[in-house]
């Protein structure tokens, strides 16, 4: 091949380099540039925090159907609503839990006690990436009368600008 | 001269060659980065959502626990009745159905009460409420992978257990 040739192949070359060098670093940039969305490990977290709070060793906790922990829920499970201090999440309220607790056989409500932001839960069962995370889940318990419950706890986490982009 | 026209035809022929093998080797170089970033971009590969795969299950194993010491009218636990019965009465199978099933069966592939036998050959019972025990493996031949279960295990005496078995979703 003569000079000119070869001038023509290193471009060639070079351009092809930049372009799949430029290819690698944009999927870098795209794939670690997203954020990790940890907010059904955090909801799952409270919920299990919540979980161990209401019953212990196959029964209720003591003074779980009194009316001092029905008012200061946060304080009894050593919860904090807590968010870092950005996007105005302190102003908002990033959390809201909700436990409902029934009879097991009739099903009917005997009490429930609610924390956080409420308005949270008309987000619930929509769907999409930027709404809260919400986790549902139920439990079973007896006190130590006897008496069957079934206890749902939902736990909503939003902090929806660190978690999806 | 016949010998150097027909040398210049071939070296004419031989760099049309290698200069197509050049364009195709660029439009394969495209493609595949093209499919890479296409593939990064729109989240074929979705690494990102925190997929976390669950060991154990708080809420199951705690009404495991009050299963086992729920009373029936007569005044035994489930605990001391799957001790002696051979297996599940109507009053445990259907209130381990009520609760696992009911609570639990949406979340996981798979959800089995049963008692387990101190023994080598078959020592997982089958029962009318949960059936047999799902397997811990999947695939055939030499495509077997092995599923992973959360399991809770109690003991009731020294020849049985009670034994309560989700199978996993996430794997599927």
């Amino acid at each position: 091949m003569n000079k000119k040739g070869d001038k023509l192949i290193s471009v060639y070359w070079f351009a092809i380099l930049f372009i799949v060098a430029g290819g690698i670093v944009y999927m870098v940039s795209a794939f670690y540039g997203k954020p990790y969305d940890v907010r059904g490990a955090e909801a799952d977290i409270l919920t299990t925090k919540i979980a161990r709070c209401v019953s212990e060793a196959g029964y209720l906790k003591e003074g779980v159907l009194a009316e001092d922990f029905k008012n200061n829920l946060m304080e009894s499970c050593v919860i904090n609503f807590q968010a870092e201090d950005v996007y105005d999440w302190r102003e908002q309220g990033q959390y809201y839990v909700e436990v409902e607790f029934l009879d097991f056989d009739t099903k009917q409500k005997i009490f429930e006690i609610s924390e956080g932001n409420q308005g949270l839960k008309l987000d619930c069962g929509l769907e999409g990436e930027g709404f809260p995370v919400c986790v549902e889940r139920s439990l079973y318990s007896i006190d130590e009368n006897g008496n069957q419950y079934k206890i749902n706890i939902l736990s909503i986490v939003r902090k929806t600008e660190k978690n999806v982009q | 001269m016949f010998n150097n026209l027909f040398n210049r035809k071939q070296g004419k022929t031989g760099e049309v060659g290698e200069t197509v093998t050049w364009m195709i080797a660029t439009v394969i170089i495209i493609v595949i980065l093209l499919i890479s970033i296409s593939a990064t971009v729109t989240g074929i590969f979705n690494f990102k959502n925190f997929n976390y795969m669950k060991q154990t299950d708080v809420l199951a194993s705690k009404s495991f626990f009050s299963y086992l010491l729920t009373e029936s009218e007569e005044g035994t636990s489930v605990y001391e009745q799957l001790g002696y019965e051979d297996n599940f009465s109507e009053f445990n199978g259907e209130l381990a159905k009520d609760i696992f099933t009911e609570f639990y069966g949406g979340e996981y592939l798979a959800v089995w009460i049963g008692i387990f036998h101190n023994r080598i050959v078959l020592p997982y019972e089958s029962n009318e409420y949960f059936g047999k025990r799902p397997g811990e493996s999947r695939g055939i031949g030499g495509l077997v992978a092995i599923v992973p279960h959360i399991t809770e295990k109690i003991i009731l005496n020294e020849d049985k257990s009670v034994e309560m078995t989700l199978k996993v979703k996430e794997w599927e």
